[in-house]
C-alpha cells in the first residue's frame, strides 16, 4: 500500500503549486544520500523521486480535469467542422447512397441565391440581420450598458430586466413574444380591441413579420453583451472621469470622446462578434412564424432544416462554408479597420 | 489529499462512463420495442395491440414508447442507435435516403412470404399495389426492395359541426330564415325559393352547395354561445393562417385531379417521368419535364401542366380569399392547435381537414359537447367564372349562362377504365369520386441493425389479421390501415357503433378513387425544388400562398400568381435539373 503524504510533503507540495521556493530543508536533511534517492524517514529532504511523484499527481489532476472538454471540444468542434468542409465537397448519389467528390454543391448554391427569388432573400435576410445586429442591437445595448454603469435611478433593476433575455430559453421567449402580440389574445389584440380597429397579422409572413423577427431580436439581444461592457466600462479610471467632470465635459461627450476610445478594444471585439448575425439567426424566425415563409428565411434556418436529411447534408455544408469563405474577409477587413480608429491605451 | 481528490475525480470520470454506456443497453429476452409518434392518432391503439400480442405469444414482452418529437429524431435512431428500438412508427421520415445507405431493416422476406397470421401473401394483402409499391425502393442495380410498411392510408377533405348545422337548420326554419331563403342568396342552386330548404346533417355534395352553405352560416349570424350574444358569431371557416395553411391543399389537390382526372398527380409528382402503371420510371429520371408546372397548359387526358391546379386554386380564391368574412377573425396568427379549438368549440362551420383530427380534438369535443363529421370534397359542377377567374358565377345570377370559364370535373367515363361505382351523380351528370390520400408518408420502420427484428416483423404481420386492423381503426376512431380488411365493420365486430366521423372515412374510402402525391422522384427529394418541404411538395419551393391570398387577394389572383411561379420555375431549371445528373 502506498505511503500516505507526510505532513512536510503535503506543505512542500503546496509551496511548490503557490510557486514559492521550497522550504529549506529542516534539521539533519544534510545526511540525505547524495544521489538525491529517498530520504530518511524522519523531517522532509527533498530529491527527485518526491518531486516527481508530486508532479506525476498534479499532472494527472489536470489532465483528467482537461479531457473532458478537450474530447467535447475535437468531437462538437474540430471534427464536426472538418467533417463539414468534407461533405461540402460531396455529391450524394440518391439512388446507390454513395458519394462522389463534386463542387456540385457550390455552383448550385451559386445559381440558386442568384436566380431563385426565394433563396436570393435568404442571403438578403441574413445579411440584414447582421446589419441589425451591428447598428442597431450593438449601439443600444453599448449606450444603455453605459448609462447603467452611471447608477442612473434603477439601473439595478434594469440591469437585470435588460439581461433576463441572455438567460431564458429561446423558446420561451419566442412564445411570449408571439403570444403577446397575436391579435386573438394578447396585448395588442386588447388595445384594438378597446379602440374598435382590427390588429394587423404579425406572423403571418410579409413584410409585417421580416420586422416583427427584426424586433424581437433586438429585444433578446439587447442584454447579450452587458456583462461584458460593463465591465469594460467600469475599468475606465474614476479619476479621468472627475477630471472630465471638472473640465465642464456633459454626459454625450463623456460617453463618445472617453468612454468609447478607452473601451475600444472591447467594443471591437463585440461589434465583430455581432456581424455573426449572418449565421446565428436561426430559430428566432422559426418561432416567430410556426412555418417557413421566405420573408424571414436565412441562411441558418435554410441549413437547420436540411441539415437532418439525408441527401442534403451535403447540400447545406456547401451553404455553410460558401457563406462562410464569403463573410470571413469582411469580418477580417472589418476588425482590422476598427483596430486603426483608435490606439490601445493601457491603464 | 491532491492525490485523494485526484483519485476520486478519476473515478466519478470512470463510473459516469461505464453508466453511460450501459444507458439502453439492457433488455430482457423476447422483447420487443417500439417507438411511436404521438400525435393525431392518439396511443390507445399501439397498447391494445401490443396487449393482444403479448396474450397471443406467450414469453414476449412489447414495450411502447410514446415520442412527440420522433420526426426529429428517427434520423439519429436509425443511424447511430438501432438497438435501441426494434419498430418505428412514424411520419414525415426520409427513410428512402437511409434505405440506401443500410440503416434499414429489408422486408423482402415478409412481403414474399405467407403471413401466418392470414393465410395469405402479406404484399398480396395490402390495400392496393400503388400501396405496396410506395414501400419499395431501388438499390444500386436497380433491383427493388421493400423497406417499410405503410403506418396508414389517410382520408382527406373538409370537417364540418354537426350542431352548428343543427342550429343553421333551425335558423332556417326562423321567421327571419324564411325571408332570407325568399332572396337571391338563399336559393343560388336553384331558379326559385325553397323555404322548406334545410340540410338535415347532410354535407354539400358540389362546389355551389358549398357556398350555399356559406351563405347560410353568414346569413345567420348566430353567436357561438346561443345564450350568450357577445360570444363572437360562427363563421363558415376556421383554419389555421399562422402555421398550418397548408390544410387547404386537402380540398384543393381533390379539385385538382377532379378537374384533370386521376392520373394527373401520378404524372406531376414523377415529372412526366412514368410508367403505365403510374410509377416512376426510374430509366428516366434525369429527364424531368418542366412543362408538369405549366399552368397554362392542362393535364386532361394524356397531356402535361397544371392549369387544373391553377383552376382549382381559383375554387378556392373565390370560395375564402374573396370572401374574407367567411373566415373567422384572427385567422392569420391561428396556431394548428388554436384552429382546431375554434372549431372544437364551435366557433366556426368547417376547417379543411384531415382523418386524424376527431381523435387529436377529442378532449376538446367532449367538453364543448360539438360533434363533427367529415365531408368528401364537394364536386366542380359547373362552376362559372370570368376569363381571369376572379369572380365566381352563381347559377342563379344573370352572367352565368354567358361566363367565359366553365370548370367541370371529370365524368365518369367506363371505357377509360374509371373506377366503376366509384362515381357520384350531380345534375344529372355522372362524375369520378377522387379522394386524396393524406398520410402517404406515415411509415412503420425496422432499423438494420434492430435487436429483435424478426419480433419486430412478426408484430407487422400481427398487424395484418383482420381483427388486429379492425382494432388499430377503432381506437383511433376512423383511421384506416394500408392493408385490404374490411374497414366499415370495425366498430360492428366488435358490437360498437362507428362515429358520425368514422362512418364518413369509410364511405368516403368505400366510394372514391384514392391519390396521393408520394413521389421518390430525385427531382423532388434530391434538389432545392422542394425548398424547406421534409419530403415532398405540390407547390413550388414548398411555398404557401394561402393567408397572403386572403389578406391581398387583389396580389395573388390565379393568373398572375401561377405566371409568377411559372416564370421562376423556367429560371431555376436547369440548376435543379444539373442536382440529379
Amino acid at each position: 500500500m502506498e505511503k500516505s503524504m507526510d505532513e512536510n510533503e503535503v506543505f512542500g507540495a503546496a509551496e511548490n503549486a503557490a510557486g514559492l521556493p521550497a522550504s529549506a530543508p529542516a534539521e539533519g536533511a544534510a545526511d540525505a544520500a547524495p544521489d538525491g534517492g529517498a530520504a530518511a524517514a524522519g523531517p522532509f529532504k527533498p530529491g527527485r523521486s518526491n518531486f516527481s511523484r508530486r508532479k506525476r499527481g498534479e499532472y494527472l489532476f489536470v489532465a483528467c480535469m482537461l479531457a473532458y472538454p478537450l474530447i467535447q471540444f475535437i468531437i462538437m468542434w474540430a471534427f464536426v467542422n472538418i467533417d463539414s468542409v468534407i461533405m461540402s465537397f460531396q455529391r450524394y448519389d440518391s439512388i446507390t447512397g454513395e458519394t462522389t467528390f463534386s463542387f456540385n454543391n457550390f455552383e448550385t448554391w451559386v445559381q440558386l441565391i442568384g436566380s431563385n427569388e426565394m433563396y436570393g432573400t435568404m442571403v438578403v435576410n441574413s445579411l440584414l440581420h447582421s446589419v441589425v445586429g451591428m447598428f442597431v442591437i450593438f449601439p443600444l445595448c453599448l449606450i444603455m450598458t453605459y448609462f447603467l454603469c452611471r447608477k442612473v435611478p434603477g439601473s439595478g433593476f434594469f440591469r437585470i430586466v435588460f439581461y433576463l433575455p441572455s438567460i431564458i430559453p429561446l423558446v420561451v421567449l419566442g412564445l411570449a413574444f408571439r403570444e403577446g402580440l397575436m391579435n386573438s389574445n394578447g396585448i395588442v389584440g386588447k388595445l384594438c380591441d378597446l379602440f374598435g380597429t382590427e390588429p394587423p397579422a404579425f406572423f403571418s409572413g410579409g413584410s409585417i413579420t421580416r420586422v416583427m423577427v427584426y424586433v424581437f431580436c433586438v429585444w433578446i439581444g439587447l442584454g447579450g453583451n452587458t456583462l461584458l461592457l460593463s465591465g469594460a466600462i467600469k475599468r475606465v479610471p474614476t479619476e479621468v472621469l472627475e477630471a472630465a467632470h471638472l473640465d465642464g465635459v456633459k454626459t454625450w461627450r463623456e460617453f463618445i470622446q472617453i468612454v468609447i476610445p478607452m473601451c475600444w478594444p472591447t467594443i471591437v471585439t463585440l461589434f465583430v462578434m455581432s456581424m455573426m448575425g449572418v449565421f446565428s439567426v436561426v430559430f428566432q424566425p422559426y418561432f416567430m412564424t410556426s412555418s417557413v415563409v421566405p420573408e424571414t428565411l436565412t441562411i441558418g434556418l435554410q441549413i437547420f432544416l436540411n441539415a437532418g436529411a439525408p441527401g442534403q447534408q451535403e447540400s447545406v455544408a456547401a451553404l455553410g462554408l460558401l457563406a462562410t469563405v464569403c463573410v470571413a474577409p469582411v469580418v477580417l477587413v472589418v476588425r482590422w479597420l476598427l483596430d486603426r480608429f483608435f490606439r490601445d491605451v493601457e491603464y | 489529499m491532491r492525490k485523494v481528490l485526484c483519485v476520486l475525480t478519476a473515478a466519478l470520470l470512470a463510473a459516469a462512463a461505464v453508466l453511460f454506456a450501459a444507458c439502453g443497453s439492457s433488455r430482457g429476452e423476447n422483447e420487443l420495442r417500439i417507438v411511436y409518434y404521438s400525435g393525431g392518432y392518439g396511443e390507445s391503439w399501439i397498447q391494445s395491440l401490443a396487449d393482444k400480442y403479448m396474450e397471443e405469444n406467450e414469453g414476449v414482452t412489447v414495450i411502447a414508447n410514446p415520442d412527440t418529437q420522433l420526426i426529429d429524431s428517427v434520423g439519429t435512431l436509425l443511424e447511430n442507435r438501432p438497438e435501441d428500438f426494434d419498430l418505428i412508427f412514424c411520419h414525415d421520415v426520409a427513410w428512402e435516403s437511409y434505405a440506401n445507405r443500410g440503416y434499414i431493416y429489408r422486408l423482402d422476406d415478409m412481403y414474399s412470404s405467407v403471413n401466418p397470421y392470414t393465410g395469405e401473401v402479406y404484399g398480396e394483402n395490402m390495400w392496393s399495389d400503388d400501396v405496396a409499391a410506395s414501400a419499395q425502393y431501388p438499390d444500386a442495380d436497380g433491383n427493388m426492395h421493400y423497406y417499410k410498411v405503410p403506418w396508414t392510408v389517410g382520408t382527406a377533405g373538409i370537417a364540418y359541426n354537426l350542431i352548428v348545422m343543427d342550429r343553421v337548420d333551425q335558423w332556417l326554419a326562423s321567421a327571419d330564415g324564411q325571408a332570407y331563403l325568399a332572396t337571391g342568396n338563399g336559393h343560388i342552386t336553384t331558379e326559385n325559393a325553397d323555404l322548406a330548404r334545410r340540410w338535415n346533417r347532410t354535407a354539400p355534395v358540389s362546389y355551389y352547395e358549398l357556398i350555399q352553405y356559406c351563405y347560410d352560416v353568414a346569413a345567420a349570424n348566430l353567436p357561438v354561445d346561443a345564450s350568450d350574444p357577445t360570444s363572437g358569431t360562427i363563421t363558415p371557416f376556421t383554419w389555421s393562417g399562422g402555421g398550418e395553411q397548408w390544410q387547404w391543399d386537402y380540398p384543393l389537390f381533390d379539385w385538382w385531379i377532379q378537374l384533370a382526372g386521376p392520373d394527373t398527380m401520378n404524372t406531376f409528382k414523377n415529372f412526366n417521368d412514368v410508367l403505365e402503371n403510374g410509377q416512376l420510371d426510374w430509366n428516366d429520371y434525369k429527364n424531368p419535364d418542366v412543362n408538369v408546372y405549366n399552368p397554362n397548359d392542362p393535364a386532361k387526358g394524356d397531356n402535361v401542366g397544371w392549369q387544373e391546379f391553377k383552376e382549382a386554386y381559383a375554387l378556392w380564391y373565390n370560395l375564402v380569399a374573396q370572401n374574407s368574412a367567411w373566415t373567422i377573425s384572427g385567422v392569420a396568427d391561428l396556431s394548428k392547435g388554436q384552429n382546431e379549438s375554434a372549431f372544437a368549440n364551435g366557433r366556426a362551420a368547417m376547417t379543411p381537414a384531415a382523418n386524424w383530427v376527431a381523435k387529436e380534438s377529442e378532449s376538446m369535443l367532449a367538453a364543448s359537447g360539438q360533434e363533427i363529421d367529415i365531408m368528401a370534397t364537394p364536386v366542380v359542377s359547373d362552376v362559372k367564372m370570368s376569363s381571369d377567374y376572379t369572380t365566381l358565377y352563381l347559377p342563379n345570377s344573370a352572367e352565368y349562362d354567358t361566363a367565359s370559364v366553365t370548370l367541370d370535373a371529370v365524368r365518369y367515363n367506363e371505357a377509360n377504365g374509371d373506377d366503376a361505382g366509384k362515381t357520384i351523380e350531380i345534375n344529372g351528370k355522372t362524375y369520378n369520386r377522387v379522394s386524396f390520400t393524406s398520410s402517404f408518408g406515415d411509415s412503420a420502420l425496422i432499423p438494420a441493425g434492430a435487436v429483435e427484428a424478426e419480433l419486430a416483423v412478426d408484430f407487422l404481420r400481427f398487424m395484418q389479421r383482420e381483427d388486429n386492423a379492425q382494432l388499430f381503426t377503432r381506437e383511433t376512431n376512423g383511421i384506416l390501415l394500408p392493408f385490404d380488411y374490411d374497414y366499415s365493420a370495425s366498430y360492428s365486430a366488435a358490437g360498437e357503433t362507428a362515429s358520425a366521423w368514422a362512418e364518413s372515412i369509410f364511405e368516403i374510402n368505400e366510394n372514391s378513387t384514392k391519390f396521393n402525391n408520394y413521389t421518390q422522384h430525385p427531382m423532388m427529394r434530391n434538389t432545392a425544388l422542394r425548398g424547406t418541404a421534409r419530403m415532398t411538395t405540390v407547390w413550388y419551393n414548398n411555398l404557401y400562398y394561402y393567408i397572403n391570398a386572403y389578406q391581398q387577394p387583389g396580389s395573388y389572383e390565379p393568373n398572375d400568381l401561377f405566371g409568377s411561379i411559372w416564370g421562376d420555375v423556367n429560371e431555376s431549371w436547369a440548376t435543379y435539373r444539373n442536382q440529379i445528373q
